[in-house]
This record gives structure tokens, sequence and C-alpha cells, in this order.
């Protein structure tokens, strides 16, 4: 609380971290075939996570990890790194079924005869990622049933009609119910009566949705989509390391945030308290996407040789 | 370097490229997905969410007697309902609530619990509240978030007819009465019908619910009334017409009200019900108002059994007046025993057992007329004896007893016809005598009948045979346009008696409300032929219970009677003069006038003679001849009852000096009768036989004097 309006210093984070991670990556002698340099490059970002974490926002805190991978792997981490990260995950959540568990662990296999890593490293891969499953139900099962419960809900997996089931339930149906074109600007049944909850803020799209319909809805994510590429574009081209780190994590960040609050709009991810770039009502995370957007652009000034 | 790796930095980009078109591609088919392919879906759920349907409750039917009289009609009472989302956390205003109805909170509460259908539907708490508490409610407005009252209707009685066992009463729908209900038509918090007329007629009476719909916000806050879909109005209930005369129901109430038992009126012709009344009864206002569970207990224990309708669902044995099923037996039997004597002597032996007649000093020589007028027990117990058991019992299935005459009342008793088998599963097998044949054949021991179940028996003496279904419904209206709904009558031939047994009986019957020795002699009022039977029948709960059967007039029977005094005492004494009320309430001061009825039957241009004598045994003849003479111009310039009867064996003429010619006319009809009539007499006196001749019932003169 700053001066009469809230201010959330997450925001003010993401951009540090944004910052401090393109700063440490752009020396020259960085080897992300090192493994210090990778775990430093991840300390950077681990210590804002974990505080975060704490407060509790995971929606928020999430953000963190989905920058230092993207710019990682643009600095030039080997593939096998990527997956080396993501592979645990996917195996966590095939782990509670074996026929899932035994496809995932194929689907795994095969990715790294892809990579060639060589055969010891391929196969401590895959001994680690069979106990990864195997843990993961054992400790599954210690978990209290209302911790079961929490989880499970954040993901979207268990309905909870008066918590937060309802808010993506009132948020398909208001979707759903735009249809093609729309019900009209304002005339939303869902919004104007207020059956959609946070409708300026993080379900700000669900009345994009029910308003303007389908094409409103395809409209939106094509800008969207637009700016994203148009990032991805300019930190290919542009001539300093630094800035096309600074913007390869401008663009996922925004990327995250749009794909995460639009997923939990339509009901494909959980919800998570994560706001939508340029629509949703809220100065903190405005602020951070217009300082994004401001060194995109400096950026793309920046591209040519004078 | 990175950025000397033109290659790999390209790669990149079109990696990081794909991934995002790809996910906005899935985005992309999700939105698909929702707003064209299963649009319709969530468009129905959004209308769901925001339309809330208000239920706008039917008037109930009225309820209205022949004559078009409102018997049953609404009063509007106020109930109080709160909206369970809105008062459910809420304590402040459950608490006030409570203390403006003087509830607890926790009571409330509970009531919420246990009626709510979802979170917005209103739930009534209390029925019927005050103007005090009403004013309260509207003066605490603001304070009381999701109390709301209702107005309903209730019942109330303007006629002064109590008849609470034949119109019933409401009361809320029960868990079982919803859970029983085929179509999902009912919710918890209705008035139904409980009892009776209500009851039975509940799905016409209780009309069709209206919606109304309104648009709310997510809180179930009324934000609109909605244009584009329009309110259903709702279709009121329809009003029943009964066929009870509000006048005689009334004057039956009144004379009976401080006896104990019954009395029914029925129209002979079509099986309308025209007067149904049990004592003592209860008001019924009392369940038009919320019970309160002393009155309800006072009612359920006291003594004299105010809930019960003794018309219907008490058995009692039916006394003397039974001895016409038994009279109607042996006639068809044998068709002499008309006038077959037997000799009372006050007493009959059979067996080691002696059966005594009402009369100690005994009634001496009677034959079977004699013997309904006199209702000689000793005659009656040798009847039976002769009759036998199987066909006693095949002529009451006859006259259907043991059947309940299915009229439109819930709960009513079959009664009882002992039977070969009842007795041997009663008894034992041959452990049973002829003794017993003996007291059934005076309506006494296991024979048991309801009143209604008389009253069909004089009805079907009256037909001849006919038996029109007992009804309580002449029609039923629809009040938005009139149409009527009649009910239909079926109508029951009895099949095995003829027409003679019948014109026998009912000579019998005639006697004994205008033959000298007649037990009912007190029934009979002006000039209406009445026929009956009186009945004193001993129970083991006291003194004997009181019955009188019967119908008028003796000719075109019009009206059937039944009454019943429980331990009232004897039949003729008790009992009968309540039916000269009833015959006079309906002949003479009836809104139906019977004289009227008359008048205005095609017969309007000719005089109506009939005259027939009846042998009433012991050498008597009693010879009647009635007229009916209209006005000449088909007026009612003379004003002169429509019926003159001419009672021959009083000597006495009583005649109209009105109409002076007629009158002449008249009496030299009367001269040739009575001449005719002696003649035979005096010739029957010479030839020393009893059997007199005996003009048959049909024989009348017409004579045009158009």
């Amino acid at each position: 609380m700053i001066g009469g309006f809230q201010f959330q210093p997450a925001e003010i984070m993401k951009v540090s971290a944004l910052l401090a991670l393109a700063r440490y990556l752009s020396y020259e002698k960085r080897d992300l075939n090192k493994i210090k340099d990778i775990a430093i490059a991840f300390c950077i970002v681990f210590v804002p996570f974990l505080l975060i974490a704490q407060q509790p926002d995971l929606g928020t805190a999430l953000v963190f990890l989905a920058i230092i991978l993207p710019i990682l792997y643009w600095a030039g981490l080997p593939s096998f790194y990527v997956f080396f990260v993501i592979a645990p995950f996917l195996v966590m959540a095939a782990s509670f079924n074996f026929y899932t568990f035994f496809v995932a662990m194929i689907f795994i296999s095969v990715i790294l005869f892809f990579l060639k890593r060589g055969l010891f490293v391929s196969l401590v891969t895959i001994i680690l990622n069979i106990g990864v499953g195997i843990v993961t139900p054992i400790l599954w099962n210690q978990l209290r049933g209302y911790q079961k419960h929490r989880i499970l809900t954040f993901l979207g997996l268990e309905i909870d009609p008066q918590g937060l089931s309802y808010q993506v339930i009132q948020s398909k149906v208001a979707i759903g119910s735009g249809g093609f074109l729309g019900k009209g600007l304002l005339n939303g049944t869902q919004t104007q009566l207020r059956f959609l909850p946070a409708q300026h803020t993080d379900f700000v799209f669900s009345v994009i949705g029910e308003e303007l319909g389908f094409i409103g809805s395809f409209l939106v994510l094509g800008l969207f989509l637009f700016l994203l590429l148009r990032g991805i574009y300019i930190a290919s081209v542009v001539k300093n390391r630094f800035l096309s780190f600074l913007v390869i994590g401008a663009v996922a960040i925004i990327g995250f945030h749009i794909i995460v609050n639009i997923g939990m709009t339509v009901g494909m991810m959980p919800v998570t308290g994560l706001p939508l770039p340029f629509l949703s009502y809220g100065g903190s995370f405005l602020i951070t996407s217009m300082i994004l957007i401001g060194i995109v652009i400096h950026a793309s000034i920046r591209r040519f040789k004078y | 370097m990175l950025i000397n790796q033109k290659n790999s930095v390209k790669k990149r980009q079109y990696q990081y490229s794909a991934f995002f078109i790809l996910v906005f591609f899935i985005l992309l088919v999700r939105f698909f997905y929702l707003q064209i392919y299963s649009q319709a879906q969530y468009l129905t759920a959004s209308e769901k969410n925001r339309i809330r349907d208000v239920v706008l409750e039917p008037t109930r039917g009225l309820l209205l007697d022949r004559n078009g009289e409102v018997l049953v009609d609404n009063h509007p009472s106020y109930s109080v309902y709160a909206i369970p989302f809105e008062v459910q956390n809420a304590d402040s205003v459950l608490k006030l609530t409570g203390k403006i109805l003087g509830m607890e909170a926790g009571e409330i509460k509970e009531i919420i619990k246990r009626k709510r259908v979802g979170y917005f539907n209103p739930v009534k708490i209390k029925r019927q509240i005050d103007f005090d508490a009403l004013s309260r409610i509207e003066e605490n407005r603001l304070d009381l978030p999701g109390i709301d009252y209702k107005i309903e209707p209730k019942r109330y009685y303007p006629s002064g007819v109590r008849a609470p066992h034949l119109f019933g009463y409401l009361g809320e729908v029960t868990r079982k009465e919803l859970k029983r209900q085929k179509k999902k038509e009912l919710r918890p918090g209705d008035i139904v019908g409980k009892k009776g007329l209500e009851k039975v007629y509940d799905t016409q009476l209780r009309g069709v619910r209206g919606y109304q719909y309104v648009e709310v916000d997510a809180l179930g806050r009324e934000v609109r009334k909605l244009e584009d879909k329009r309110e259903i109005l709702p279709a009121p209930g329809k009003n029943l017409h009964l066929t009870i005369d509000a006048k005689l129901q009334r004057c039956l109430e009144a004379r009976m009200d401080t006896l104990r038992g019954g009395a029914v009126v029925i129209d002979c012709e079509n099986g309308e019900v025209l007067a149904l009344v049990s004592k003592p009864d209860y008001n019924p206002e009392i369940f038009s108002k919320v019970v309160a569970p002393e009155t309800w207990s006072a009612l359920l224990n006291n003594p004299a059994k105010p809930l019960y309708d003794r018309m219907l669902q008490s058995l009692y044995p039916p006394g003397s007046t039974y001895k016409l099923v038994l009279a109607a037996a042996a006639l068809e039997k044998n068709s002499s025993q008309r006038d077959k004597i037997n000799f009372c002597p006050g007493y009959f032996q059979f067996g080691r057992k002696t059966f005594f007649c009402w009369k100690d000093e005994g009634h001496g020589d009677v034959n079977l007329l004699e013997a309904i007028e006199q209702s000689c027990n000793v005659y009656f117990y040798k009847l039976g004896l002769e009759v036998g058991l199987d066909k006693w019992v095949d002529f009451s299935k006859k006259f259907l007893f043991g059947t309940p005459t299915g009229i439109d009342l819930i709960d009513e008793k079959p009664g009882l016809v002992p039977d070969r088998d009842y007795l041997d599963r009663c008894y034992g097998k041959k452990r049973w005598s002829r003794g017993l044949l003996v007291n059934f054949s005076i309506g006494q021991g296991d024979l048991l009948v309801t009143p209604i179940q008389m009253v069909r028996l004089a009805m079907i003496i009256a037909n001849e045979g006919i038996c029109p279904q007992l009804h309580l419904v002449r029609y039923i209206e629809d009040p938005i346009d009139s149409t009527k709904q009649w009910t239909a009558i079926e109508r029951v031939q009895i099949k095995g008696i003829s027409a003679r047994t019948y014109w026998t009986i009912k000579e019998g019957m005639y006697l004994v409300v205008h033959g000298e020795y007649g037990t009912a002699k007190a029934a009979a009022y002006g000039d209406i032929n009445v026929a009956g039977k009186t009945g004193t029948a001993e129970n083991p709960h006291g003194n004997d219970h009181a019955w009188f059967i019967g119908f008028a007039p003796l000719k075109k029977p019009k009206i059937a009677i039944c009454v019943l005094v429980e331990n009232g005492g004897s039949g003729g004494r008790v009992a009968a003069p309540i039916a000269r009320e009833i015959i006079k309430e309906y002949f003479y001061n009836a809104k139906t006038n019977y004289a009227q009825l008359r008048w205005n039957k095609n017969i309007q241009r000719r005089i109506w003679f009939y005259c027939y004598c009846i042998n009433s045994g012991n050498n008597r003849v009693n010879c009647y001849l009635q007229c009916i003479l209209p006005g000449r111009n088909s007026s009612i310039k003379y004003k002169f009852h429509a019926a003159n009867t001419l009672v021959c064996n009083r000597r006495y003429f009583y005649v109209n000096r009105n109409c002076i010619a007629d009158s002449c006319l008249l009496c030299c009809c009367v001269l040739v009768v009575w001449i005719f009539n002696n003649a035979i007499n005096f010739y029957s006196v010479i030839k020393k036989r009893r059997k007199c001749f005996s003009l048959d019932y049909d024989w009348w003169l017409s004579i045009s004097t158009g």
C-alpha cells in the first residue's frame, strides 16, 4: 500500500527477475552446458518463486518458472535439459494408472533416444523418472483428505460447486451462451446480472466471449497471438544478446498469462489468480505489462545497426 | 556465439512461434466447441440462471348447493414466507421474525431446512398470521430481507350449513402424499383436501398454478419482470355444484343438533343426495384456521366421536327396518304370503329359547301387511324360518347390502351380511344354529349396515328395483368459460324381484305411516302420502337405536329418507318425527316446493284422479281417492293445493270450495268408488272370506276438461 493504492511487489519482481536473469545470461563466458551456470540461473528465479509461493500465491509464483525455461532454451540450453526438467511432471501426472505410466515411460524413452545423450545418462533419466512414478502415489496417499481436495480442486479435477468450480461453470456458461455473434455489448445476462464472478479481473475474457461471441474471442485471440509472434520475431532479430533475452522473457511472461487466463475461463486450466494482460482490471499488472512492452519496443528500435 | 548462429536462432524462433500457434489453435478449438457446437446447452443454462419463476397460486373452487347458494367460500388469509438463501445466515432476521410470529429462531430454521426446494424458492413458515403480526412485518420490512407474506385463500362457510363430514377440510400436504403423487403437481407447503369432498375432488378444486417470470441477479434479487416471456395466469379451481339442498340441510342440522345420529335425504329419481347430516359434528371453521393441538386432541378424544361420519363410517344393526328385505324374499318365494295370517301371542318359542315380540300382549292374527304396519316380530320370526338363511342372504345381497354405495366420499364402510361362510368362520362349522336366523329376520345379530345403505334400500323399493348411483355433485363448472361437466348417473336394475312384490311392500310401508295402528304415524304431514318403516335396534352400547326409512309420496316417489338416532329409543317416537320435519320442509317450505313442481308438470289441462283401496285385513278396507286438480287456464288463479286428497274411510271429504264445479264432479266420482267398494266389501263379508278385493294401485281415471 503506497499512497492510497495497492501495489503488489510480486509484479515488480517479475520485471526485476527478468532483468537479473537476462543480465546474468548475457555474459560472454556463460556456458549453458555447465551445470553450475544453469543452477545459478535457476537460483535467480527460485528465490522470488519461493517467497511468493509462501504468500501464498502459487499462480504468480509459477510465472517465474515460466520465465526461466524459455530464456534458457533461447540462450542455447540443450533440449535434453529442458526435457529433463519437464519429464518428471509428466510422469507424476501419469503415475496414478499403470497403463498411462507405462505409455509415458515409453514416450520418454523414445524422446531420449532421439536426443542422443548416451546410454548412461539416458538410463539414469529413465530410472529417476521411474522412481518419481513410484513415489508419487505413495506420497499422495500420505496426504490428508482436505489436502488432496485442495490440490484436486486447484487442478480442476474435482467439483466444488460453491467455490472455484462455480466460477468456472459460470464462465463456461457465459462463453458458451454467447454463440457465434454474442449477445451484444452490455447485453450479456451472465455478466450484467453478476452471475459471472470476478468479471472485471480474472474472468474478463468470459465477458468478451459472452457479449461478442466467437467472432470477438477469435479477434482477441488473434491479436494476442500477433503480439507474441511479433515479440518472438523481434527477439530473434535484435542484435543485442541482453535485449534478446529480455524480449523473449517478456513474451514468455505475457504468453504465460494469456494462456493460463484464457485456458481458465474455458475450463482447460486450473483457476489461478493470473490476470489477462491489457484487459484485466488491476493497476500493478498493467504497469508490468506496459514495462514489458516498453522493453520489447525498445529492443525493436535497437535491432538495426547504425 | 548465439547471435551468430543464425540458423539456430531461426530454428528457435520457429519453435517458439509454432508453440504459441499450436496453443492458440487449441484454445480456438475450445472456443468453437463451447460457443458454436454446444451453444444451445449453455444458452438454456444461462436462461435458467437469470429467470426465476414466481408461482401464482390459483384460487380454490367453491362448493355451491343445488340452487346456487354458496356453501364453501374463500377468505383471504396471510402466510409468511422466507427465502432460504437470504435468511439462512441472518440470525438477526430469524430472531426478529420469530419474535413477531411467536416462534423460536431455531424452530424457523428447522422448518426451512425441512421444506426447502432450492435456495430461492420461498418456504412457508407460518400460515394464517393475524393482522397484528402482518402489520408488524410490514412495519419492519427493511430489517427483514428475505421474509415476505402472501395472500392465501382460507375456507369459510357463509351459508350456515355445517356439514363438516360432507365438505371435509384442508391441510398442508404431507410428505407421504408428496411421495405418492404421480404427476409432480404438489410442492411442500401446498394446501390440499384432507377429508370429504375437498379430498375426493381435490384435483378439480385445486386449479392449476400460474407462473410469472422475473429476471434475477446472482443474489436472487428481482431485477425486472420479463417482457419476452409472458406470464402464465393461474387457472382457478372448478366449482362444485352439489346436489345438497341448503335449506333442507340447515333445517335438518338444526333439528338434530342435540342428538347423536344422522339423517339422509335423497332424490329417488336420480340418486342425488339432498341432505346428509351426521351428528354430533364440529364446526368446519376449526380446520380453516391452523388447528391447535389442544383443539385437535379434544376432537379426537371426544367420547361422542364428532370426527366420525355416522352416515358412512358407522355400522349399526338395522332393526325392524330390515324386515322389508325378508318380506321381499318371502313374497318372491310365495306370492300369496301377502294375505297369510299368523297368530302373534307376544312371544315365540324356538327350541329352548323364547323370542319376544315388542308388544307384550301380542298382535293377535296378523297378515304380512299388518305385520309390517305394526312391526310384529313374531310374524317375521316365523317368516324367517320359512324363508331360510340362504334365501335371506341372497335377497340381502340383491338389495346390495354388504357393498358400499360408492357415493363420492371417502372411507365408506361396506357393512356385513352374515352368510354361511361368515358364520362358519365366526362360530365354527356347524356350531351355529338356526336361532341366529330368528334374530337376523328382525334385523338383529351379526348383521351390520350403514345408514346410507338403508336409504338406498328405501330408494330401491320406491323405484321398484332401479338403483341410481348415489352422488353429491351435480356438475362441475369451470368458472372461466362456464362449461359444465355433469355427473353421469349410472342406474343399476335389481333383478329377480317383481313389481307386485314391490307394491305389496309399498302398501305395507304406507300403512306404517297412515294405517290405524302404524308405528310411524308421526311421520305424516299434510297431504303427502308417505311410506316408511321404523326400526328400534337393540345394541350392546346402551339404549336402542331409533331408525326410520321411507319415501314420499307413495305414487311417483320423489324423495327417500333415512333417519337414525343413536340410543334414541323407539323408532316411531324419535326418528319418525324427524322424517315428518323433512317431509314438511321438502314439500312445503323448501325452494323446490313439491306442490309447485307438480303444478308445472304437463298435466295442466287435465284433471287427474286416481283412487285405490287397500285391504289391510281385519275386514277393513281403506279406500283412498286422490285427485290432482290444476287450474282451468293453467294459471295459478285458483289458488288451491294441487292435490286434494279425500280420505274415504273417515267419511270426511275435504274439498276445496274454490272450484265447486270440479268438486261436484269429484263427489260423483267418490260416490261411485264408495259404492263400488262397499259392494265388494259386502260381497266378501257374505262370502265370509277375509280376502277382499283391492283395486290395483294403478287403476286410475283421467278426465279431460280441456
